[in-house]
This record gives C-alpha cells, sequence and structure tokens, in this order.
C-alpha cells in the first residue's frame, strides 16, 4: 500500500446491494495522484461514455487525494465525478464539508456508486462497512430536513450528503447538499444520484492513513497556518467569503446583469454589496472541516415572522441568482435558500430565471405559457419557478432540462441560453475578460470559471485583458496548475493565500507519499487530466464544435459599465481557441494528435 | 486562580482545527475523535454550536471518582493525568462519567481517557491555531 493512500476503492453497487473493491497499485497514484486525474481516468477505463447518464449504468465516482484532510491549509475537498445529465459528457464538481475527511478515514481513497436500487434508500458508509437503509421516510423532503432528521440518528460529527426533490426528479441542473452550506454544484450529479433512488449518503471513517512522513507534514501545515493567519488577504477572505469578488466584477464592468446584457450590478449601490450584505444577513462564518481559513457566510433572514438560516450567499449565488436577476439583498437570500433546501445548482438556476425573464420581456414567452408572470427583481414569481423546475411541473418539466434544451425544445432565441457545453455561466461576463471566454469555451465541463481563472493578472492590464494574442498558452497553463490542485484535493482559494506554488506543493505530497515529484512531473499530471477529460468528451460526441461560447457574446455588446461596448470578435476568439489547440497539443478539430497520446501514455484510450 | 480555555461560542465557524491540533499532541495524529477538545454543530437547523472541554473545574469531580488517583492538580491549578497510573477503570472510565460537563472522552484506540491539561505550560495549541480566534486561556 503506498503512502498517503489506501490503494483501493469501493464500489458500492445499489442494485445488487452489494459492495467490492478495485484495487489500484502504485503506478496508478503516481500517473493520476488523485482527484481530477484520478476520476477522469476511472471514467474512461470505465467506459461510462457509453452510458446514458440517468441509467442505472451510470456510475458516481468520489475521489480524494494524498493531501484530503492532511492539515495541509485547503485539503478539505474532495471530487465526484459522472457522465453529466445535464451536458452529455465530462463532469467532475468538487465539495467540501466534511466528507473529505471521513471518505479519507473510511480505508479507501474513494467510492464508486454503481447500479440503481428499485426502492428509496440512504447509504451508510462507516469504517468502510456499508449499510443500505430504507430512506422512504426522507423520500420527498427538502435537504435541510433530510440532513437535519439524519443527524438526529447519527450526530453531528459524520458527513451527511443528500439530494433534495430536484435530485429525486432527475432535475438536470440537480446538485447533491453536503453538510450543510456545502454543495457538490455542477452538471446534474443530484440527478445521477437520485436516479439510483439514493436519497442520501453517510458517511464516517476513523481510520487514519499510514503517511510517509506525518510529523513533517504536520509542523509545516501547522506553521503555514499560523504564520500566515494574520495577513491581509486571510482576514479579508474571513470577513467577507467570496462576496468581495462583485467589487471587482462591478469595476471591471464583467458582473452578470439581466441575463448576460448589462456588465453591471444595478442595485450595487443599494443593498447588493459585501458591506450591507454583511451587516443586514451575515450571523457567523462557516468551515469546511479542518480549514483555517472559514469564508462560508452563514445568514439569517426573517420571513414570516420565523428565522431562517442560509448557508451562505457566496459570490457566484449573488451573480446569478442576485445581480443577473436584479432582485433584493434579501430576495437573493430567499432564492439561495430555496435552491440549497430543492437541491438546485444556483449557478443554472439563476441562469433559467435569467432567461425566462428575458424572453418574458421580449415577448417570446408569455405569461400564460409559463403560468405566471416573471419580471426582473421579482423575488416571489423567481421561487414559484424553482419550485416548479424542482418538481417539474407544467413547463418546470422542460426548464428542469437546462437552459440549454430549454431553448432548443421550446425553439427560441438561443442565442440569449447562456451556456457552454450544455453547463450555464457563472458570474464573470466574457465580453470583459478574453481569457475568461476562452477558459468557459474549452472547459471540460462546460462553462467553468474554476479551471483557469485568468483575471488573476487580466485585471492589473486592460490591454491584456481584452487582448485576443497570447492567451491559447496562458489558459492552458493556469489550467494544468489548477488541474494539480485538483489532483491533490486542495481548494483553489487557499494555496495563493499561503504562497504555495506547484513546487511547494510538490514538497508536501512528497512528504505524505515518500515520492520524489517534481514540478515538472506535478504539472504534467494536472495537464493529464485535461487530456483524459477531452477525450471522454470526444467518445460522448462533445467537439470542438461545443468549444464556443453563447451567441449573444459575439452579436451584442455589453450595455453598461466598465466594459461597456465590447463584445467577443469572432476571429480573435478562433485565434485564441487555435492557440490553445496548439498548446495542448490538438489538430485543428480539437482532437489530441497521437504524438500528444504518447506523450501522456493515454494510446490506450484513442 | 484556575485557568481553563474560554470560548468565544458565537466566533466559532465549527472547522475543527482545535480538535484536530490537540489530537496531534494527544495521540500523535491529526484526528477527530481523539482530541481533547470537541466541536458539537447543531447545524442545519441552528447555528448553535457546543464545545466541550475541561474546565479545570475548583473542584473536580473526575478527581475525586478516579479509584487510582491517576488525575492530580498540578502547582499551576491544572488536572493532570498519569497515564501510567490509569487503567481506565478496565473501561469503566469513571472519570468521564463523573464530569458533569463532558468534558474529557473515550476512544477505543486507547485505554486512558483523553483530557484537556492546556498544554503543559505551553502555549494550548487550540488557542494559536483557532482561525476566528475564538479561544483564550483566561
Amino acid at each position: 500500500m503506498p503512502y498517503g493512500y489506501w490503494g483501493k476503492v469501493l464500489i458500492i453497487d445499489a442494485e445488487h446491494k452489494r459492495v467490492s473493491e478495485l484495487n489500484l497499485d502504485e503506478d496508478f497514484y503516481r500517473n493520476f495522484i488523485g482527484g481530477r486525474p484520478a476520476v477522469a481516468n476511472l471514467l474512461l477505463s470505465r467506459e461510462l461514455h457509453l452510458v446514458d447518464p440517468l441509467s442505472s449504468d451510470n456510475e458516481i465516482i468520489i475521489f480524494t487525494g494524498p493531501l484530503t484532510s492532511s492539515m495541509v491549509p485547503g485539503g478539505s475537498k474532495a471530487i465526484w465525478a459522472a457522465r453529466s445529465p445535464l451536458t452529455g459528457g465530462y463532469l467532475d464538481s468538487a465539495v467540501g464539508g466534511k466528507l473529505p475527511y471521513h471518505l479519507k478515514r473510511t480505508e479507501y481513497d474513494g467510492l464508486i456508486i454503481k447500479g440503481s436500487s428499485k426502492r428509496h434508500i440512504f447509504l451508510e458508509v462507516i469504517n468502510g462497512q456499508v449499510e443500505f437503509k430504507d430512506a422512504d421516510s426522507l423520500w420527498g423532503l427538502g435537504c435541510f430536513e433530510t440532513e437535519e432528521k439524519i443527524r438526529q440518528v447519527y450526530g453531528s460529527n459524520p458527513s451527511v450528503s443528500c439530494i433534495g426533490p430536484a435530485g429525486e426528479n432527475k432535475v438536470h441542473i440537480a446538485m447533491v447538499h453536503t453538510d450543510f452550506y456545502h454543495q457538490v454544484g455542477r452538471g446534474g450529479i443530484g440527478a445521477v444520484l437520485g436516479s439510483k433512488n439514493i436519497k442520501a449518503i453517510v458517511i464516517e471513517g476513523k481510520k487514519n492513513p499510514v503517511l510517509y512522513h506525518p510529523k513533517e507534514l504536520f509542523q509545516r501545515s501547522v506553521e503555514l497556518i499560523r504564520n500566515r493567519a494574520d495577513s491581509q488577504q486571510i482576514q479579508f477572505r474571513l470577513k467577507f467569503g467570496t462576496l468581495t469578488t462583485l467589487d471587482l466584477n462591478q469595476k471591471l464592468g464583467i458582473a452578470v446583469g439581466h441575463n448576460f446584457q448589462t456588465g453591471i450590478a444595478s442595485r450595487y449601490d443599494i443593498d447588493m454589496n459585501r458591506d450591507y450584505i454583511k451587516e443586514h444577513y451575515v450571523t457567523k462564518n462557516l468551515a469546511c472541516l479542518g480549514c483555517p481559513v472559514p469564508c462560508g457566510m452563514g445568514s439569517t433572514i426573517e420571513e414570516k415572522g420565523e428565522k431562517t438560516i442560509i448557508g451562505g450567499p457566496e459570490y457566484e449565488t449573488m451573480g446569478l441568482l442576485g445581480t443577473n436577476l436584479d432582485v433584493s439583498a434579501e430576495g437573493l437570500l430567499l432564492l439561495n435558500r430555496d435552491c440549497d433546501d430543492l437541491g438546485l445548482d444556483t449557478i443554472s438556476a439563476g441562469n433559467i430565471l435569467g432567461f425566462l425573464m428575458e424572453a418574458q420581456e421580449k415577448g417570446d414567452l408569455t405569461p400564460g405559457d409559463l403560468g405566471l408572470e416573471l419580471k426582473w427583481g421579482d423575488t416571489e414569481a423567481s421561487r414559484k419557478v424553482l419550485k416548479m423546475i424542482s418538481e417539474r411541473q407544467g413547463l418546470g418539466d422542460k426548464l428542469a432540462l437546462g437552459v440549454r434544451r430549454f431553448a432548443e425544445e421550446m425553439c427560441l432565441n438561443q442565442d440569449r441560453a447562456i451556456h457552454v457545453k450544455g453547463l450555464e455561466l457563472p458570474g464573470y461576463d466574457p465580453r470583459g475578460s478574453t481569457g475568461t471566454a476562452l477558459e468557459y469555451a474549452v472547459a471540460d465541463r462546460g462553462g467553468c470559471h474554476r479551471r483557469a481563472r485568468p483575471l488573476q493578472k487580466e485585471q492589473e492590464d486592460d490591454e491584456f485583458r481584452l487582448a485576443y494574442e497570447g492567451k491559447g498558452q496562458y489558459v492552458a497553463d493556469l489550467e494544468d496548475n489548477r488541474a494539480f490542485l485538483h489532483a491533490l484535493v486542495l481548494c483553489d482559494f487557499l494555496p495563493k493565500r499561503y504562497g504555495l506554488k506547484v513546487d511547494e506543493l510538490a514538497k508536501l505530497v512528497n512528504l505524505a507519499t515518500g515520492w520524489d515529484m517534481t514540478s515538472e512531473e506535478a504539472l504534467n499530471i494536472g495537464a493529464k487530466a485535461i487530456q483524459q477529460a477531452r477525450i471522454f468528451n470526444l467518445k460522448c460526441g462533445v467537439t470542438a464544435k461545443d468549444d464556443t461560447l453563447p451567441g449573444r457574446f459575439f452579436k451584442q455588446a455589453l450595455g453598461e459599465g466598465a466594459s461597456k461596448g465590447f463584445n467577443i470578435d469572432e476571429k480573435g476568439f478562433q485565434l485564441m481557441i487555435s492557440d490553445y489547440y496548439v498548446a495542448r497539443g490538438w489538430d485543428c478539430n480539437g482532437v489530441p494528435t497521437d504524438e500528444t497520446l504518447k506523450k501522456f501514455s493515454l494510446e490506450g484510450f484513442q | 486562580m484556575t485557568k481553563s480555555l474560554r470560548i468565544n461560542l458565537t466566533s466559532c465557524a465549527q472547522c475543527g482545527l482545535c480538535t484536530l491540533v490537540c489530537a496531534e499532541r494527544l495521540a500523535g495524529i491529526s484526528d477527530l475523535y481523539l482530541g481533547a477538545i470537541r466541536v458539537e454543530s447543531a447545524l442545519p437547523s441552528s447555528y448553535k454550536t457546543r464545545l466541550h472541554y475541561c474546565l479545570q473545574c475548583a473542584k473536580a469531580y473526575c478527581t475525586d471518582a478516579c479509584p487510582q488517583q491517576a488525575l492530580k492538580r498540578g502547582d499551576d491549578n491544572v488536572v493532570y493525568l498519569d497515564k501510567e497510573s490509569c487503567n481506565g477503570c478496565q473501561g469503566k472510565y469513571l472519570c468521564v462519567h463523573a464530569c458533569k460537563y463532558q468534558g474529557m472522552f473515550t476512544d477505543s484506540r486507547f485505554s486512558y481517557p483523553l483530557k484537556c491539561d492546556l498544554c503543559a505550560g505551553e502555549e494550548p495549541r487550540c488557542v494559536s491555531i483557532c482561525p476566528m480566534k475564538a479561544i483564550k486561556l483566561a
């Protein structure tokens, strides 16, 4: 058994109520480390591109890494993966909470959940022992009540992941709620769990993995935490969480407004800003287990005379459900809570609501079509639509398929359906950041802001922010770096705040594993995650034609704010795509060349 | 005057770092179930947090309950456990049950209870690690 790992994955067959093990040797871990590269490899080797995403043949793969729950700052994450019902292609989604800690201590490096149960069940995975429990009494409940009821039996220590009505009804934008406030948000993984008739997963582990140099890894981690505790960056993060992102986006004119038409948050000076939300609603910081920067905002609002607690908001939710729809801060919190309870991804849900509001405003869809009038800023009507989607009532049945398929099936203007590869876009308008435009277009799981973050350098240099030249290699390099973090599995937010660059992280991996990993090897494994995901997508029929952006960004300039008048230039965009393909070693059709496959030892997946 | 930990429960973000660093000192591994300070969350129904730890009580029920006299108050007024003398009362852990504040813990991997000794004179680890600065020695 390699240091830092258990050398095996637990396979849970929900259909036959059996468990088995998949043994993985040290070569596997040295080649893929864990997290994203590992799940991408398993999706390919288990041929999940051949399955219908919502059939019993699809599998959910949950994987940790060598630094998961090791005390290294940010090691409180795990990766979930499956073939996505929303995009039809590759999907991974990270989550924190208590799950990574407990999963790493089950004596397994990950779980594979296969098959569909005939009855409603929840899984109890305690120290690697699996029980298939009856979930009839939980079926139909919202995420909060489900977690609460489970915790009445299991207490506050274990990890509890569950789905709400959206997951049960196989809504394609359904998420998995984990340990209050945390979500496996993107791509409809909640629908995959629902299709297996699994309401929840309780995980508790007490077996500690054997590390190569545990004392030194611990001491190094604790030193880092203590030395940086009072840094401005960390204190700022503790104070506002991710809410400060709106300040930058508003300044650059790349906030989202009115279904990606304006580039600004119109209520920024009223209540849609970090200070107002912090002062009026945020009650408490909330943390992932073992995280030294508890950046979660726990809020409280009063509704009908009763206090309701809300995990959030964080920036993406603030962007898509808040600024995008022009609702008040209180409206944002209510929509945030509803999505979390119903089990809907807030990014995707906000996009769908924005699309509907614009469609009604422009007369493409009548209030009669939807069953209600839906105007910008209307929280209560939005809440009704969220319920319709999660319960698939009326037009909600079609909305549940995501904005791309809804627009297609209703023959509505697809330029206004804001997605890439079917995954709805997050809270950065790409017209004011060409790097973000490229990041969205080529991201393996579809429109995603967590693969590169090109704004890091762009925000300091307006010329570079709007340039098309030099972006291909730039985004590819950032992606490799991020994919390495997601192999370990580390939170995106923390390494930078602790000054942890790739070489330093590789040293920490070596303390856990006893390896002699270099930064070059580390980044190569990051790149391998992206190559494998690309191959998986190609096998799913997600190809170069899908490496694009919604028509709106090419045809319509931003209407307001600092990036007013900018749109994406077709030729410039194609230049970025071509440069990116070259940087990745792909041919002009976006297919990895034989040489590239050989370089990454992926010829077997051709 | 007895020193003990003072905790601002409103600030506590329930990250559990206090437990993990404490466990590393007591048991050599950062383990959620081996620390002498434990966080109990009421989420998702409420933000209420409870922290369980030894209060170094002036009248310590644990010392009175110990048949081996393994729990003794030191010159610094901290109650220390002499692991050599402790036999866990053959699994009965009388001290743990005598504590009225759920401030001592057991785990099947250890034959003695897990108890806070304020890091035996050094700066308590939980105090220095807490990102919310919610734990103080007073």
